[in-house]
């Protein structure tokens, strides 16, 4: 080992680490895009002073992105793709490109936007803004929303006030309810709520699977119409949860340890809870504030409605409402028996299939 | 730009009070690995403030560089102070404290413009005051007074909508006094 022991060294030493630090700075900057059948380009979207981090990655030649809308609130998706949670990347990303994005306040949180942006309208134009990144970055690519339940309820309130300046093509809700625990919509959340635990109970009584358990559900629900109070909802979902299918996406110590050392993130920045919690009361309480309700006519895109036979998030009955009042007339309602409210997880073949019937049907 | 002035200037004076009294300057270089593989490097430069048997007030400032192309590039500058409990031909222990400024430069970074198109952005990123506290283990090497240390240290700024944001930085590398 030579040690610069005169300042003459140390001069040297100096001009290494510059130009050591240049060949860093100048692998950071990319050449154009180019489309690919196994693409994995990483962007920032600089939107209102966040740096929001866009992961687009799949068969980009296809000239179709789905863009994932993550659920939630607070749930990145950078890390979710990177230890490939949904397990899309040997099916669906093989036939289309995936976009991935991190949400406003989650993930690595770069740039000098304060948590005063951190709202469900400023949600609505980062995805606008995300969305339209692609569509210019892949000139000629088709941009379709691929949004997960509460990914889905953004989706819907930025396709009716992006409606005359949309980015996008067309629409992929998976188990997406509009309905959410704020006063204005109580009463259709209470209802769909309440129709669903009549049909769990008449499925598993004709089924012949724990009958007096769901006898009294039944019954229950008869004598409880409409749910009203805490203590209703309680019982309600006392009734409800054990049907639920909750499939494990399965995330390893590997996982952990691609992600602490072998990623983009920051755990420490990613992880701060209580930070992340104060970012979805905040954009919870501005959705809490809207009503999709008399809306759903102003969607006009292609949609694509996903619902499961156990998923109490969103129950069939509420995206039964959805496809009735939907304005789009290319539209296509997919339902999934024995699965619950992560479909792709519980049903992945019928999930991919699903999915990709929609998009070619885009062309037709 | 005031906050820099003010540590130029204490950094300046923390060695004209130390060089005064004879203390003993000394340079390091080390790999700097942000979350231990985002790679970078910093070299430092220090002197002996004040010694008081096996311990002593060692002050310096460091300029270093950590990377990951798809999270950032980050240069700072920070001035510190490192407290040490000093073992003669053994292990040395010490925890150190530094406060400085940061600058980032966030990767393949683009802005949309008002009618929809991409525009690239180059250098992108911020500029942030940056605080950085951490512990410290050095030991002997065969090289005459040349000593190899090991510095885990967790840095924060304040910028962003992750104010305190923390990051984890490990550095290790050598020690040498300049006698």
């Amino acid at each position: 080992m030579i040690l610069p022991n005169t300042l003459h060294d140390f001069k040297n030493m100096k001009k290494i680490f510059l130009i050591l630090f240049a060949a860093v700075l100048l692998n950071g900057c990319s050449s154009d895009v180019e489309v690919s059948p196994s693409a994995k380009d990483f962007y920032h979207v600089e939107i209102d002073g966040a740096f929001i981090p866009v992961l687009v990655r799949g068969n980009t030649s296809s000239k179709k992105i789905l863009l994932y809308v993550q659920g939630g609130p607070g749930y990145p998706s950078i890390d979710w793709a990177l230890i490939d949670y949904p397990e899309w990347k040997n099916n669906l990303e093989k036939d289309y490109a995936v976009a991935y994005y991190d949400q406003r306040g989650f993930g690595n949180k770069q740039g000098k936007a304060g948590l005063d942006k951190v709202t469900f309208t400023q949600y609505q134009k980062d995805l606008h803004r995300v969305a339209q990144f692609l569509r210019s970055h892949y000139p000629g690519t088709e941009v379709i929303l691929l949004s997960h339940s509460f990914g889905a309820s953004l989706s819907y309130r930025y396709l009716v006030n992006y409606k005359d300046e949309l980015a996008v093509d067309a629409f992929i809700s998976i188990c997406g309810p509009w309905t959410h625990d704020g006063d204005n919509v109580a009463e259709a959340r209470w209802g769909f709520r309440h129709d669903y635990l009549v049909r769990l109970c008449n499925r598993f009584i004709a089924a012949d699977a724990d009958v007096e358990k769901w006898q009294e559900a039944k019954a229950w629900a008869e004598s409880n119409d409409p749910i009203q109070t805490d203590a209703q909802m309680l019982q309600w979902n006392r009734y409800v949860i054990p049907a639920a299918i909750e499939t494990d996406g399965g995330i390893t110590w590997k996982d952990y340890v691609h992600i602490g050392f072998a990623s983009p993130y920051n755990v420490f920045a990613d992880l701060q809870y209580e930070l992340n919690d104060e970012v979805t009361s905040r954009v919870i309480a501005g959705e809490q504030a809207l009503s999709m309700e008399e809306d759903f006519g102003q969607i006009t895109l292609p949609t694509l409605l996903m619902a499961a036979e156990f998923d109490d998030q969103a129950p069939l009955e509420e995206i039964q409402f959805i496809n009735a009042n939907i304005g789009s007339s290319h539209l296509q309602f997919d339902y999934f028996d024995n699965a619950g409210h992560t479909v792709y997880l519980d049903k992945p073949a019928e999930f991919h299939q699903s999915v990709v019937q929609f998009v070619e049907s885009l062309n037709n | 730009m005031k906050h820099l002035f003010l540590l130029v200037l204490l950094t300046c004076c923390a060695f004209y009070c130390s060089f005064s009294q004879g203390g003993k300057p000394f340079f390091t270089a080390t790999y700097e690995g942000g979350m231990i593989t985002h790679p970078g490097a910093g070299v430092s430069a220090g002197t002996e403030l004040f010694a008081h048997g096996k311990i002593h007030l060692d002050v310096g400032v460091k300029a270093a560089f950590y990377s990951h192309k798809n999270y950032r590039t980050a240069v700072y500058l920070l001035p510190f102070a490192s407290l040490w409990l000093k073992n003669e031909d053994k292990l040395w222990y010490g925890v150190n404290y530094g406060f400085g400024i940061q600058r980032t430069f966030i990767p393949h970074s683009y802005t949309v413009n008002e009618s929809g198109g991409a525009e690239r952005l180059r250098f992108a990123g911020t500029i942030s005051r940056l605080s950085g506290v951490g512990i410290l283990l050095s030991g002997r090497t065969k090289y005459d007074g040349c000593r190899w240390v090991i510095n885990p240290q967790l840095l924060q700024n304040p910028s962003g909508i992750s104010k305190k944001e923390k990051y984890f930085v490990l550095g290790m590398g050598i020690i040498k006094s300049i006698q």
